[in-house]
């Protein structure tokens, strides 16, 4: 199917920490259900999309800041990450994804002999 | 008696602050819902026939981090949004998202029933319903025919 306009998307708003064994992205994505998700690895890209429910049809708008606009965002994954292993949970419009780091690359303590 | 904060456009949300300046420029102050605090969360009001429904985004909050006050004709929604323990223990990389508190204030319409407010926390989003007074709602009158 050919489209002429690109569908424009909300980019969430993130926070990336690393922790010892991994990354831990949380995006939020308030007004986004377990159902409108989908996390999905290719190659060495990670994208998150959430689809929202919209506005009552039949209500009149007073004051609008929100948009109907779904969330999509994509983050490079670097060589470290363990893609296989890859969870995620959705809280109160908070998504967490943890990527573990390859197992060879957790530090690792070396005990010292004699 | 209210005192009001003044709310400086340049220490404001980033969100909005080019219009508040054009809005302070013609003196437009009359802004339909207030904002005070360290953020401030994307707030919807809609009306339908029987009600008023304010909802607001504030992702990843506890119930008990929200407060939703009735108060002098005004709907005043507070928390605030705390630092995650998994934040404070790694090193942050980026960041993006707001933490602290907000207050988003409305002012309700005369006719509403204050006494029957109700709210509800899900996905994220905080959603209020104001119930309209009975004399507020459209009423269908039947034309005779004589």
């Amino acid at each position: 199917m050919n489209t002429c306009t690109p569908k424009k998307f909300l980019r969430p708003a993130s926070t990336i920490v690393e922790k010892a064994d991994g990354y831990l992205i949380e995006a939020d994505m308030p007004g986004v259900t377990r159902e409108g998700l989908a996390i999905t690895v290719k190659d060495d890209t990670l994208t998150i999309t959430g689809r929202r429910t919209n506005p009552p049809a039949n209500a009149r708008a007073l004051h609008r800041e929100r948009t109907n606009l779904d969330y999509e965002r994509s983050f490079e994954l670097g060589r470290e990450i363990d893609s296989s292993r890859v969870s995620a949970r959705l809280e109160q419009g908070v998504l967490q994804v943890f990527l573990p780091k390859a197992e060879a690359l957790k530090p690792r303590r070396i005990e010292v002999a004699g | 008696m209210n005192l009001i904060r003044y709310n400086n456009p340049e220490l404001g949300s980033p969100l909005g602050t080019f219009t508040d300046q054009i809005n302070r420029l013609f003196g437009l102050t009359n802004r339909p819902a207030e904002s005070f605090g360290d953020w401030s969360p994307a707030l919807d009001a809609f009306e339908d026939k029987d009600k008023y429904t304010v909802s607001i985004e504030v992702p990843g909050l506890k119930k008990d981090d929200l407060n939703v006050t009735v108060h002098d004709g005004v709907l005043t929604i507070s928390g605030e949004r705390k630092t995650e323990k998994d934040v404070k223990e790694g090193t942050v990389h980026r960041t993006e998202r707001y933490y602290g508190k907000f207050s988003r204030s409305v002012s309700l319409p005369a006719a509403v029933r204050a006494d029957k407010v109700s709210a509800a926390y899900k996905d994220g989003v905080l959603t209020v319903e104001v119930p309209k007074a009975e004399e507020a709602k459209p009423k269908t009158i039947e034309v005779k025919v004589s």
